[in-house]
């Protein structure tokens, strides 16, 4: 057994109930989404996680020692409406 | 016309007249309203090479069909004029009652032209607008002089100024409102001084003219509904962009010491948590129901209005790790008119120069009080330091020599804003290809980037820099309004098009948007190439610290850019832009987006390719 620290930036800490939580796993570890704690109704996909300060994936395995880091998009996140070529044709005038 | 005035105030400083002048109807569709409709109103009437401290260069305000309408954070407006930090074009948007106001006076854009014999004031009362006497105010600065200005023209009244440093021809001074807001990065404020206007007053009592004004009232209150019911609201009522110095911390792209490193060690003294505990207050931009403007009581005592950008750059950026007094440096800023942006990485420029043994004076990270000085100074142009750093600092990287220009962290001329890219090469680019040099205004990809595969150089990021580029520096800076409903709390981009189609009856469709965005692009780097006499593709290169010296901190120590690899990033932008490997537009993309009156200039400056 042993620890992987999470901590949690922007509104998620406010759901987590702290901005650094402790999560017991076992010696082999855990899938990175299996210790993170995230309210209901946010999706995986609009969140950044980190291992240690490098980039990581939901199912990433965390083992203890570990540091993750769960954080919100942070402006310019969301998604615009489907991409077009570029250089579209002029608009005739309205 | 619907949603539009079809109206600019035509000023001339040197003949002392303003008049209300019609525009084509034809601009107001096809380039919409602020950085749009400045950018068409540049190249019909700003000179070709015109020297942007002088009386030829256009001081442009301009609103949007979407401007102070009732809906979420649209009390924007967007400055304008060929750059003197840059010397292409520059902008910027500034939250501001003037933005309100100005739509309300039945104007589209104010256009200032020439330059007064002695200090002015614009005062513009619906459409009567007169030129006044502002000696009384010249020398002021930006929190006094807009005092006195409401005692004479009413608490409501819009009032945009300049403050020492835009009087001064500074650079990188900027236009100021409210105590506060500040905007036009690439020099506004200098454009402004060297026109000797200290300050425009904006009364304005009409109505909008709107196509259907209830749809309008409809959509407006459906989406301040949204915003206020998203995840991310109660958070982001507390710290607004401040929370992003941990985010930046994590994933290693907080600039510190000159943007050597991307991870500071005295961030905790510096970020969100660290604001809440020296909050007094919030205040914002006109019809914002997410206000973000988070003021503290500084080092000295006073109030001062924090967020991101300014923190890192007058905080990590210089090695100052506390919040207090990163505040009395933003604080000074804004009362003197000076972009917090560029004035952290010129402030950076000179401690890593006094470092390096290529200037004189000591200048040490995190000295408080020396900082504290040398603002007064560049602000002033007080010394032979100040006076040289006030010239921003690619030129004062040219005139100290040596291997200066290592340390000028800038593309273009604009110093580069708070993001540290040794490890984002898509977040480069967005700096490398913005239209004013390096701002993160128009394409804030570093969050998606961090999120997908942060090392990658595919075109996938090219692709993803325009989508960003069209919808926040093409969009939202036409339309004008604030872009944070969408790009913080996640407010559905529709609302964007309902509300553009009920104030204007026109029926836009995305491809028309998009189309438009491209078209403005296309013209911003028209514009430039015009100014500049042509055009190379260094210019669309990012600073080379990023490429030849790795971080050496945190947990991506070692990281820097790779250069073959940039290229190809950005051969991919090019080309998805329909832009030629020089960077310059192609006559068949010119023709395609309407641009055809740019043709003849542009293939006799450079010669077009096909
Ligand atoms: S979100 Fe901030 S910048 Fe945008 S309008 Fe509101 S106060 Fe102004």
């Amino acid at each position: 057994m042993g620890r992987v620290r999470v901590r949690y930036l922007g509104y998620l800490a406010e759901y987590a109930g702290g901005r650094e939580v402790e999560v017991e796993v076992g010696e082999s570890g855990a899938r990175l989404i299996e210790v993170v704690r995230l309210p209901p109704d946010v999706s995986p996909d609009d969140l950044v996680f980190l291992v240690n300060g490098r980039p990581a994936k939901p199912g990433d395995r965390v083992r203890p020692g570990d540091t993750v880091s769960v954080m919100p998009h942070i402006s310019g996140g969301a998604p615009a409406p489907s991409y077009i070529p570029v250089a579209a044709p002029a608009r005739a005038t309205a | 016309m619907k949603g539009w005035h079809g109206r600019l105030l035509w000023v001339d400083l040197t003949r002392g007249e303003a008049r209300s002048v019609e525009y084509p109807k034809e601009w107001a569709l096809n380039f919409m309203g602020g950085r749009g409709l400045a950018a068409r109103i540049l190249w019909e009437h700003m000179p070709a090479g015109a020297d942007p401290l002088g009386p030829d260069n256009l001081l442009i305000f301009a609103v949007g069909p979407l401007t102070g309408l009732p809906l979420p954070s649209s009390g924007k407006l967007v400055v304008a004029a060929k750059s003197p930090l840059t010397g292409g074009y520059g902008d910027g948007n500034i939250g501001s009652m003037a933005a309100v106001h100005l739509r309300r006076a039945g104007f589209d854009a104010i256009v200032v032209r020439g330059r007064a014999e002695k200090p002015s004031m614009l005062v513009v009362r619906d459409q009567k607008a007169d030129i006044l006497p502002a000696e009384h105010l010249w020398g002021l600065d930006t929190w006094a002089a807009e005092r006195r200005l409401r005692e004479d023209y009413g608490r409501n009244a819009g009032v945009l100024l300049i403050g020492p440093a835009g009087e001064r021809l500074v650079r990188f001074a900027t236009v100021i409102s409210q105590e506060g807001r500040s905007g036009g990065r690439p020099g506004m404020g200098a454009v402004m001084g060297s026109k000797r206007l200290k300050a425009v007053v904006i009364v304005g009592t009409g109505d909008f003219n709107l196509h259907d004004q209830r749809e309008v009232a409809k959509l407006g209150s459906a989406a301040y509904r949204d915003v206020k019911r998203s995840k991310g609201y109660s958070f982001w009522m507390r710290q607004g962009t401040m929370m992003t110095v941990d985010w930046a911390q994590e994933n290693s792209v907080l600039p510190a010491y000159n943007f050597r490193e991307g991870v500071f060690e005295g961030f905790k003294g510096i970020d969100g948590y660290r604001m809440e505990e020296l909050k007094v207050t919030q205040r914002g931009c006109p019809n914002c129901n997410m206000t973000c403007g988070n003021v503290v009581r500084d080092a000295e005592g006073e109030l001062s209005e924090l967020d991101y950008e300014n923190v890192a750059m007058l905080g990590s950026n210089i090695g100052l790790d506390d919040l207090a007094k990163v505040a009395v440096l933003n604080r000074l800023a804004d009362m003197y008119g000076l972009d917090t942006i560029s004035l952290g990485g010129t402030l950076a420029f000179a401690a890593e120069a006094s470092e390096e043994g290529l200037i004189d004076e000591r200048i040490e990270w995190g000295d408080f009080d020396r900082f504290r000085d040398l603002i007064r100074e560049v602000a002033l142009r007080e010394t032979e330091l100040g006076n040289l750093l006030a010239e921003g600092t690619r030129r004062a990287a040219e005139k100290l020599g040596g291997d200066s220009i290592r340390y000028a962290m800038q593309v273009k001329g604009l110093e580069v804003s708070a993001y540290d890219c040794h490890a984002a090469p898509g977040m480069a680019l967005a700096y490398a290809t913005s239209p004013i040099g390096a701002h993160h205004k128009d394409a804030w990809v570093i969050s998606w980037e961090v999120a997908t595969d942060r090392f990658s150089y595919g075109p996938e990021k090219a692709r993803r820099v325009i989508e960003l580029q069209r919808v926040r520096g093409g969009l939202f800076e036409s339309f004008v309004t604030c872009r944070f409903p969408w790009v913080e709390l996640g407010l559905d981009l529709d609302y964007y098009i309902k509300l553009l189609r009920a104030a204007t009856g026109v029926e836009y469709t995305w491809d028309d948007l998009y189309a438009l965005a491209d078209r403005v692009y296309a013209l911003v780097r028209a514009l430039w190439i015009r100014e500049l006499g042509g055009w190379d593709r260094s210019l669309d290169m990012p600073p080379a610290r990023w490429f030849r010296e790795p971080i050496s901190k945190g947990p991506l120590a070692g990281s820097r850019l790779d250069i073959e690899k940039f290229r190809g990033l950005l051969d991919a932008y090019y080309e998805l832009r329909g832009w030629d490997e020089r960077g310059v537009p192609r006559r068949s993309t010119l023709e395609k987006l309407g641009l055809g009156f740019t043709v003849e200039t542009l293939d006799r400056l450079v010669g077009l390719t096909p």
